[in-house]
């Protein structure tokens, strides 16, 4: 049926993906090097900022920091793109998804594998690695539709929050310019995907949820929370800290994690993705992260 | 060639619960059985009254969920000193006391 909002919308995002359409081959000039006296995050986005333990170090330790800060959320973004892709290209041409969504699906894909292109690069060439992921993947049953709406949380939980650090970034004038760059090539990209993600992820939600008993919506309530809580967690990555040089590495995430200004910093981050899920009715309320 | 770990320096607070490395030399077998008794203990989803023994599936009895174990993971990795390959290892490795100790622990 083409007469679907959601129809009118993938044909809409298919049509400006191809007017913005680039090349990730020729997009970027690598500079040779990162200088060491550059922020290559934005210090306020750096996971210990507001915290004593960023106070104490020196300037030159928090840019240092912010090189692997930057690092890590690249690869972490990386690491949410790689089963993002894969799960889309399994939905491509099937019943559940409309000929309109399965052309624009093919965009979200494609854009995706540039967006690993540049983030793996990046990382190679500045960093001499991408952060591997500590995630183990265990079978289990699910109700129908449950993986499907699990599926769609998950990646609008990688966008959401990737995109916040996306938007800050692109605006930063300390920064180093390949990551403002990238930061911004990756919003606009983003901003397209997030809007066909909640559109499609609500109309999940309303037609699984009805059919789910109390206690399936309760299980898939607390695995989203948790699911959120724990992608919020990988942003204090002990072996960012190690690579920076910082000492007990993981006391130091489980302190930042805790301080009631990283809390905060995460408040206000999620806002628009738990704002989201509460305001379709996934989630009860806005829970604590 | 990863850099041989140097045990961290002492700064923790008292009541601080920093676990000791076994490349310390004071950490043996019953000590790292302990330390993971407690760590799954203290993030169990459901009550857990008395001894849990070392072979309790954590997995199947609820107490831990998949998504605990990133958080384990990087336990493990600070028990160790060392990281954890991931994709290395099998998610049986993750039924129980005994066999996070066997697969992660054992010389
Ligand atoms: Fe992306
Ligand atoms: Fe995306």
């Amino acid at each position: 049926m083409d007469t679907q909002p959601i129809d009118r919308l993938a044909r809409q995002l298919t049509k400006q993906s191809r007017d913005e359409n680039w090349n990730v081959w020729t997009y970027f000039d690598w500079p040779e090097s990162i200088p060491d006296d550059a922020w290559c995050m934005s210090p306020e986005l750096c996971s210990l900022y507001g915290t004593e333990m960023w106070s104490e170090l020196s300037e030159a330790q928090q840019k240092k920091l912010s090189r692997y800060e930057i690092g890590n959320f690249f690869s972490l973004t990386l690491q949410g793109e790689r089963p993002l892709v894969a799960g889309m290209s399994d939905r491509l041409y099937q019943t559940k998804i409309s000929s309109d969504a399965t052309e624009y699906l093919h965009h979200f894909i494609d854009e995706e594998n540039k967006h690993m292109v540049m983030f793996g690069m990046f990382c190679q060439r500045y960093l001499g690695k991408v952060y591997p992921e500590k995630k183990v993947a265990f079978p289990r049953e699910y109700v129908k539709g449950e993986e499907e709406m699990s599926f769609f949380c998950k990646v609008l939980v990688v966008e959401e929050l990737g995109d916040y650090y996306n938007i800050v970034m692109m605006r930063d004038e300390r920064i180093a310019p390949i990551v403002k760059q990238i930061n911004w090539i990756h919003h606009r990209d983003e901003s397209r995907h997030l809007g066909f993600g909640r559109e499609h992820t609500k109309a999940l939600w309303e037609k699984w949820s009805p059919t789910w008993t109390p206690e399936v919506t309760q299980r898939f309530r607390e695995w989203l929370v948790q699911y959120v809580k724990s992608s919020w967690a990988d942003f204090y990555n002990p072996a960012m800290y190690k690579d920076a040089g910082l000492e007990n590495a993981y006391e130091l995430r489980q302190k930042a994690l805790a301080h009631p200004a990283t809390a905060e910093h995460r408040a206000k981050a999620s806002k628009k993705l738990l704002g989201f899920f509460a305001r379709t009715g996934i989630l009860e309320s806005v829970p604590a992260v | 060639m990863r850099a041989a770990w140097r045990p961290p320096v002492e700064t923790s607070s008292p009541g601080s619960t920093r676990p000791t490395s076994p490349r310390d030399g004071n950490m043996d077998e019953s000590k790292i059985r302990t330390e993971l008794k407690k760590w799954i203990v203290a993030h169990s989803k459901v009550p857990v009254t008395g001894e849990l023994p070392d072979d309790t599936p954590i997995l199947e009895r609820g107490i831990l969920s998949s998504l605990d174990i990133v958080e384990l993971v990087l336990f493990i990795e600070s028990l160790r000193g060392d990281e954890v390959d991931t994709e290395a290892i099998e998610p049986a490795v993750f039924t129980s006391i005994d066999t996070l100790y066997s697969g992660f622990f054992a010389p």
